[in-house]
Parts: structure tokens; sequence; C-alpha cells
């Protein structure tokens, strides 16, 4: 055995010796984009492809992609469309990967990235930017303001956003008659009901959101917490979270030993009739899953009134992308109006317009205010009105990270 | 050694170097601190055996690791045995035992998802033959409990016909004869098994087991699939300490899967070690 | 004692049915079925979304199909040519440490591929291998290599030095011999151990998305976000493809290296001179552990 272990090791190390040749510390050539004007950017992209990496767990906003948005884009720019799969998360550990090994060429272009996953993106310098400036539609019709942070942590034209979306759950009337509204309630209904809720394993985007959105509701609200991360604050008031989601495991889906991996799993669980609630970002999902008919008529979504998360999303480029005049093409059109009123109808995503519509042209700010959202959508008035924002980005992963030692593992 | 077999064995020996040999290194390396490889020293390991889940987490992977490999090789064993005693016509149509063997394993964690599905046609059928409401809670214990009976059955259906295709292999080599001697002699059809399908078998069976076993410890896919949420398997936690976690993280997930990799390595040694000195014993009998 | 047996032959032709193919039935129904709650034991509504899904993305999920195709023969071809060489040597050859090496290369299919595979992962990005079918293949090949070494060995001891011997006293060089003597006879063990090892790079998904990053497509690829997220229409449809692929393979195999071998040479008969109606494939299979793959 000796005499084959070590020479595999040396063998080993010196194969890891590449590893030690450091890389070059010049900007990488992608970042000559950042100088450029757009008619030249839109020149040089021109019958180039362009990956965009984003969140796969949305038939629907996979259908948009794949559909409308790739067609446009060959029929405007000649640019092809490839969309890959893969969560945020995992996206950001593998650019981190890249980075760390040096690699200055890589394949992602685009990404579909907010919150935390930004700011880990940013503070590890894994983004090309800013690069917002560049583009004609962010310039013409995007309130700057709006876009100034995400989960309060300063954009500064690192990321263009993309959509509007606010934490809304799905049920079917037909089968829950009177739903509860906030989180107390929730508690009496699961205890009532045992076994029929549960909520997709953070750290999955959605159940993340979920823990938040019960945090804030839980210790008092969401105002405490905006100032930026307070540890002190954290770790006082966490733990009433941990007691109730504690509390209520026992009387969720298979007693919480078993939480759906993620929110796809939880869709699935709802739609065979397994669980009674189901919960999404997008506003209309119900409408559009009704359309589809993969939901019957009765679904109807109800925003919580002790606090619904708003949230923008964004989108960005890696320091690395192959392609960054077509990602700076590519994201350009996704904030053009044509596309963010597909974006916006039902039939599609349904995911809100982050444009400015005082900004817009006559025509679509007609068709932006007679878009059709569907019977089974929540109240335009509910959605302002008990929404909250994002808490701080750096809550999400203390968040994350808590429920996995407190509520999972106990 | 002279020169043609250094030259034959030197290109497999670069490759394995740069490829496996290197694997194992660097994961390694990269236990022993973030980033550059500053040596933390194996300050992650400490903190691995901190975590009080990982200890269940280990002891909850070795335990469905091994009853999937104990079931495969048994229910294998048998289905092999039947097969070559069945006559013509069941042989041929035994010939559809390959068809987990092409499948993958994520395709086989979706069928179990299938068949397995509380509000699935398996549970309505078996509800339907007069077992009541009961069923589908018994198919949801199934396929979400921590018992992990979803996993089992995955990996026990992809590899059981494995093991038949191998016990097949050697029981081939049994002749006809030996089967109907025994049965002249009076021996019943479980005594038959026994007395020759067993020995005749065990080689190949121990050998499949570890295989088993081992492909069973750092599976992804199946766990991934239809693992339960707590306990977690080894390598799904690995997965997400590594894909999901933070850059401090990192350490812990490499030297969780250096000491997968080193048990591994250590089993294969000893098993190979007592499978040996059995055979000696065996021989000098 | 007639009816017992066939009371038995019946009994496990219907556990066969049953256990194996049972749940491909259970997967095209599925593959077929628009709504089908509980507790209906077959589906109420039948419908072709799956059908039609897969020819709406007709063009994405050819490509990915052809590329998995590709790397994996692209892997099968690399481990042939780095194992050939080897596996004679370590099948025929006692030099001291043999036992020792020839576990060392067997060894990357006994421990957990995620092990080596995450550490490959790295080096491969500083490479720059990463996110490359070059990248895929390699990881691949050094997954499923030991399939294609053992079943060279087994096919080498099989095959009687003499004929070699006899070759290269007739005046064959090297390469002649190789060509014409070797290779041909060590065929059925290139067809055993090339069908694993295409079986295993097919159908991996977890080294393919590790190393691949997204970048490198694959059929695997491709399914799994419909399997993880139980969407049982498309992904009953896309499995019952998967399933064809191999299917098709071993069909087309066992036809033509039958047919090469249909010989009455006693090596291909039982051991006890008896007809046996295996093919060359199953006979150079099992001989070691790793005859064929989990």
């Amino acid at each position: 055995m000796i005499r084959v272990v070590i020479p595999t090791i040396i063998l080993g190390l010196l194969c890891a010796a590449p590893l030690w040749a450091g890389g070059s510390n010049e900007p990488p050539p992608s970042s000559e984009v950042l100088s450029m004007e757009y008619e030249e950017i839109e020149e040089r992209a021109r019958g180039r492809s362009v990956r965009f990496y984003m969140w796969g767990g949305s038939d629907t906003v996979n259908s948009w992609i794949d559909g409308y948005v790739r067609e446009r884009m060959l029929a405007l720019y000649d640019i092809s469309v490839e969309r890959v799969p893969m969560d945020a998360a995992v996206f950001v550990n593998k650019l981190l990967t890249e980075k760390q090994a040096n690699a200055q060429t890589g394949t992602i272009d685009v990404l579909w990235i907010n919150g935390e996953n930004f700011r880990t993106a940013r503070q590890a310098d894994l983004l090309l930017g800013p690069f917002t400036d560049r583009l004609p539609n962010f310039v013409r019709y995007v309130d700057p303001v709006a876009a100034e942070t995400d989960a309060g942590f300063p954009v500064e034209g690192y990321e263009a956003p993309y959509g509007r979306a606010q934490f809304n759950i799905d049920y079917d009337a037909a089968r829950v008659p009177d739903p509860p509204r906030t989180f107390e309630a929730l508690e009496r209904w699961v205890r009532r009901n045992p076994g029929r809720f549960t909520y997709p394993q953070p750290p999955d985007f959605t159940g993340s959101a979920f823990i938040r959105q019960a945090f804030y509701a839980i210790t008092g609200g969401y105002e405490q917490y905006l100032e930026g991360f307070d540890q002190e604050l954290f770790e006082r008031n966490v733990p009433e979270l941990w007691d109730y989601l504690n509390r209520i495991e026992p009387f969720l889906w298979q007693q919480g030993q078993r939480y759906p991996r993620d929110l796809a799993a939880l869709d699935a669980l709802f739609e065979r009739g397994e669980v009674d609630f189901t919960m999404s970002f997008t506003q209309t999902n119900a409408a559009t899953r009704i359309n589809q008919g993969r939901y019957p008529e009765t679904v109807r979504s109800f925003v919580m009134t002790d606090g619904a998360l708003f949230n923008t999303h964004f989108l960005a480029i890696p320091f690395n992308a192959p392609n960054p005049h077509a990602a700076v093409v590519l994201i350009n059109f996704l904030l053009s109006p044509d596309a963010q009123y597909s974006k916006n109808r039902l039939e599609n995503w349904g995911d809100f317009t982050i444009l400015d519509v005082d900004r817009l042209p006559e025509d679509f700010q007609t068709a932006f205010a007679s878009l059709e959202l569907g019977d089974a959508t929540a109240p335009l008035e509910d959605f302002s009105r008990y929404g909250v924002p994002e808490i701080p980005a750096e809550y999400w992963e203390a968040l994350e990270r808590g429920w996995d030692r407190e509520v999972r593992t106990r | 050694m002279n020169r043609r077999i250094l030259i034959s064995v030197l290109p497999l020996v670069l490759f394995y170097g740069l490829t496996v040999g290197a694997g194992l290194v660097l994961a390694l390396l990269q236990s022993l601190g973030p980033a550059g490889f500053a040596a933390d020293g194996v300050s992650a390991y400490g903190e691995l055996l901190e975590r009080p889940e990982i200890g269940r987490s280990i002891l909850y992977t070795l335990y469905i690791a091994g009853a999937s490999a104990i079931l495969s090789v048994i229910l294998g064993a048998l289905l092999a045995w039947t097969l070559r005693w069945a006559s013509a016509p069941v042989r041929t149509a035994g010939i559809v035992f390959h068809l987990p063997i092409i499948l993958p394993h994520i395709v086989v964690g979706f069928v179990v998802m299938v068949l397995l599905a509380p509000t699935g046609p398996v549970s309505a059928l078996v509800a339907r033959l007069g077992f009541g409401s009961a069923v589908s809670d018994a198919f949801a214990w199934m396929l979400y409990s921590p018992a992990g009976i979803g996993m089992i059955l995955a990996y026990v259906y992809k590899e059981f016909p494995f093991v038949t295709l191998m016990a097949l292999g050697v029981l081939r080599l049994v002749p006809e004869r030996m089967v109907v001697t025994a049965r002249m002699l009076g021996a019943g059809p479980v005594r038959r098994f026994f007395a020759v399908g067993v020995p005749t078998m065990r080689p190949i069976l121990s050998q499949v087991f570890i295989i088993l076993f081992l492909y069973a410890l750092g599976g992804f896919e199946i766990p991934w699939l239809l693992g339960s949420s707590r306990p977690q398997m080894i390598p799904i936690t690995i997965y997400s300490l590594y894909f999901q976690g933070s850059l401090e993280d990192r350490p812990v997930a490499m030297a969780a899967l250096s000491v997968l990799a080193l048990f591994s390595i250590v089993f294969v040694a000893l098993y190979a070690h007592a499978a040996d000195r059995i055979s000696h014993r065996e021989r000098a009998v | 004692m007639i009816r017992l047996r066939s009371l038995r032959s019946v009994a496990v032709l219907l556990l066969l049915l049953v256990v194996f193919v049972g749940p491909i039935l259970i997967v095209l129904l599925n593959a077929l079925a628009a709504r089908w709650a509980y507790p209906a034991v077959l589906p109420e509504e039948w419908s072709l979304r799956g059908v039609r899904f897969v020819l709406r993305n007709a063009r994405d999920l050819i490509s990915s199909i052809l590329s998995s195709f590709m790397y994996s023969i692209t892997v099968v071809v690399l481990s042939f040519i780095v194992c050939i060489a080897p596996a004679r040597v370590l099948a025929r050859d006692r030099f001291p440490g043999r036992r020792i090496l020839e576990a060392l290369f067997l060894s990357p299919v006994l421990i957990p591929a995620i092990t080596y595979g995450m550490g490959i992962h790295f080096l491969f990005i500083r490479l720059g291998l990463a996110n490359r079918t070059v990248g895929v293949v390699l990881v691949l090949t050094a997954a499923s290599y030991p399939y294609m070494l053992r079943a060279l060995i087994a096919g080498f001891e099989q095959i009687h030095r003499d004929y070699e011997t006899c070759a290269s006293n007739l005046g064959a060089g090297w390469l002649r011999r190789t060509m014409l003597v070797t290779i041909p006879m060590l065929l059925p063990a290139i067809v055993a151990g090339s069908t694993v090892v295409f079986l295993v790079a097919f159908s991996d998904y977890f080294l393919v998305f590790l190393i691949g990053g997204g970048a490198v497509r694959s059929f695997t690829g491709f399914l799994f976000p419909f399997l993880s997220a139980g969407d049982r229409t498309i992904g009953s449809t896309l499995t019952l493809l998967f399933v064809l692929i191999p299917i098709m393979l071993f069909v087309v195999l066992e036809l033509t290296v039958r047919r090469f071998y249909a010989t009455d040479s006693p090596r291909y008969n039982g051991s006890d001179g008896s007809q046996t109606d295996s093919s060359p494939v199953d006979r150079v299979g099992p001989g070691g552990p790793l005859g064929t793959a989990p």
C-alpha cells in the first residue's frame, strides 16, 4: 500500500503545481465594453451567442425565455440566447471558484440575481460593471432611485433591475374557504389541519423568503432592521422565529421530517393535492397557472396582512463573461418596453415591470394600465398596502444558516 | 520490472495521477484552509466534529448504503439462481431484468417517486384492494420518512439486476448435473440454493457488495431526489456546504469529502484483506 | 412434478413482469396522462402535452442527446486507448507490485466519484478545462475506464499467447499482429467494456453537471430539472425516450456481434461442451468484480 500511496501523493502534488502558478492581474478583456457606446456594442454583438444563467424552477419563466426572448433576440439582433438553469447560490459559488482559480474567460454571460447573492458577488468582485449607464433603455425609462439599492446593498450600476416581485400564497378556495392571513392565524390553521402546509427548504429562494417574512411578522415588524445588519438585534430577536417554526413543525406536511427540496417540489405537492398551499414571488402566478390548465379555476392567491415582502430582481454580468457585448444587448432588450410588457402579461410570466410607467410613450402607458391580471390574483391595493421591503442582505444568510441549525437539525 | 512493462503501464499511471490522484489531493489541500490553501491546518476537521448533525448524517448514510447493498445482493442472487434453472421461455422473458441496468440513477429515482407517490396509481391500486386510506399514509411514510425506504428502494431496484448479471456469469459455470444430483439426494430447493448456489456465488457477491456499498455511500443523485431533510445524506451535505454555502464552508466540505475518501480506501483494503484470508482458509480446508 | 414446475414458471414470469415491466408501463401511462388525481388507478384525462413538449423542444433535445452521445463515444475511445497496453501487461505478466497496481487502477470505481470529482473541478478550472467537453470527457474517462480495463484484462486472459507467438513466428510485425490477430480476438471483450463505459458516461449526471458547469449539454442535464421538479408528464416522456437509446444500442450490438461470432468454436460453448445461448458479450463479462457496471 505505502509503495503506491506515496508515489500517488507525489504525483498528485506535482499535478497541483499549476495551481501555485499565479494568474495575471490585468483586467479581463471583457471590461472594454464598459467604455463603448451602445451602438458600437450592438454592432459587435451581432451574430454572437449569449448564455443566460438563471433559476430554473419555474417552467413559466423558462418558457418565456425560451420562446419570446430567444425569438426576438434572434430577429432583432441575430443573437442566440441559451438559457442555463442554475440556482443563484450555485452560480455565484461557481464564479467564486473561477475567480480563485483565475479563470479569465468563463461561460456565463448574464446572471439573474438579487439580494444576498448580489452582495456576495460584489464583495468578491465577481461582477463586471458599472454597466447600466450603457443601456439606453435603462437611462430612458428606469427611475434611478428605484434601482439604487438591492436589499439595502448599494447597486452602483453593477446590476440592472429586471422586474418587481411580491410574495404571495396560492390556495384552492374550493378546499380552503378561509385561509389564514397572518402568521398567528397560520399557526392556528396548521394545528387544526395537520399535514396540509409546508414550505420549501431554505436555502431555496422562496423558502428563504418565507422565513424572512415570518421573521418580520413574528419579531414586531420590519422597520427595526432597515438600518443594516445588527448582530445583537438579530440574536435577541431570532429565537422567537425558531420557536415559532419549531412549534408549527409537527403540524406540517410529513410532520416536518421532510421539507420540499425546492419550490418546484412544493408546487408539485400542491398540484397533486397533498398540501393546500403553495407560494410564489410572481404576483400573477395563480392566474397564469389557471390559464395553462395546471390549476383548477377555484385557485386564488393572497398576501399576508402582517407584511408581504416585495423585492426587485436584477440582471448582472460576471467578470469573466465570454460575450459581454451580447450580454449588454440582451439586458437592454429585457429592459425594453416591449419585453417588459410581454413579461407582465399573465399569459407569459406576469412579473411586474420595473420601468417607470410615467416615462414611457403613451401607447405603452395605456397598454400597461389595461393589463389583465386575472381573477385569481390578489387585489393590487393589497400588494401596496401590505408590502414590506426586503431585509438587508446580511440577514438572508444569517437566517438560512440559522434555519439549518435551529430548525432542520433539531 | 522490465522496460516494456513500464512503458505499457506509465500512460495509465499518469492519467490516473492527473485526474483521480490530483482530485483526491486537491480535496485534501482545500480542506486545510480556504481560498489559497492558506494552511489553517486541520481546523476544518475540528469544525466538522463540532457539528452534531454530521455524526448523524454519517450513520444515516452508512445505514442507507449498507441496507441497499445487502438487499441488492440477496435479491440479485435469488433472481440469478432462479433464472439459471428456469425453463427456456422464462429465461428468454428474463431478459427484462437488464432494464434497470441501463437506466441512469436519476431516472430510477424518478420512477420510485412516481411509484411510491401517496397520491399515485400504485397507492390507489393497493387502496382499492381493500386496505383503505391507511395505504396513502404508508406510502408517504415510505417515500418521505427518514427511514429512507424510497432511497433504498431506488438503489436496490437499480443495483440488484447488476448483481444478477454478475452472479449469472458464475452460475453458468455450474453444470446442471450438480443440481440434479443434489435433488436426487433429497435436497429441497432451499437446501440446493445454500449448498450449491451460495458457495459458488460468494466470491463475486462479496466483490459486488463492496462496489454497491461504496457507491451508495457517495451517491449524489438518488439522495437529491428522494432524501429526507433530516438526517441528510453526506454527499448532499457536502454539496450544500460547497455550492450553497460561503467561502468559509468550503474547507469543511472538503474535510468531509476527504474523510469519505479515506473511509472508502480503508474499507476496500480491509475488506479485500479479509476476503483473501477467508478464501485462503477455505482452500486449506 | 411438471405442474409444479410450470406453476413456478408462471409465478416467476409474473414476478418478472411486475417488477421490471410494470414500472415502465406506469411511466408510459404517466407520459400520456393529463389529469391523474388520486384515487384513480388509471388517468382520467389523456393528453399529448408530453409529446407536444418534445416536438416543440426537439432541436434542444436532439442537440442534448447528440452531445451526450458524442462525449460518451469519446470516453469509450479514450478509455480503450489508455487501457489496452496496461491490460495486456496486467493479464500476462507477473511483476512485483502487480496486484497493488491493479487495485489502484480499478479504484476510481470503488471510491465514490464525488471524492475526486470535486477536487478535479478546481484543477480543471485552473487548467481551463472546465465548462468544456474536453474536461467532461476526461473526468468521465477517469470515472469509468476501470470497466474497460477489467474487460480487457479478462479478454487477454482468455486469449492464449500462442496465437500471437505463431503470428510473430510467421513473420508478422507488431502492428500487423495487433491489428489482425490480437484485436479481432479481443473484440468481445472490447465490446463488453465499451458497452459498459458508454452506458456509464451516457447516464452520468453529477460529474457532467459539475465539470461541464451547464455549458456542456447533456441528455441527463436536460432531463434532470423535470425529474426533480416531479413534472410527471414531461419527465415520463423523456424517460421513455432515454430508455430507447441503450435498448436500441443493445439490440444493434447483439445482432451484429452475434452474426460475427456465429461459429461452432468450443470457446463459445458451455464449459461442459453443451451449447449455451449466451452471447459472446456475456461470456467475457463477469470473470472478476468489474465485468459490468452497477
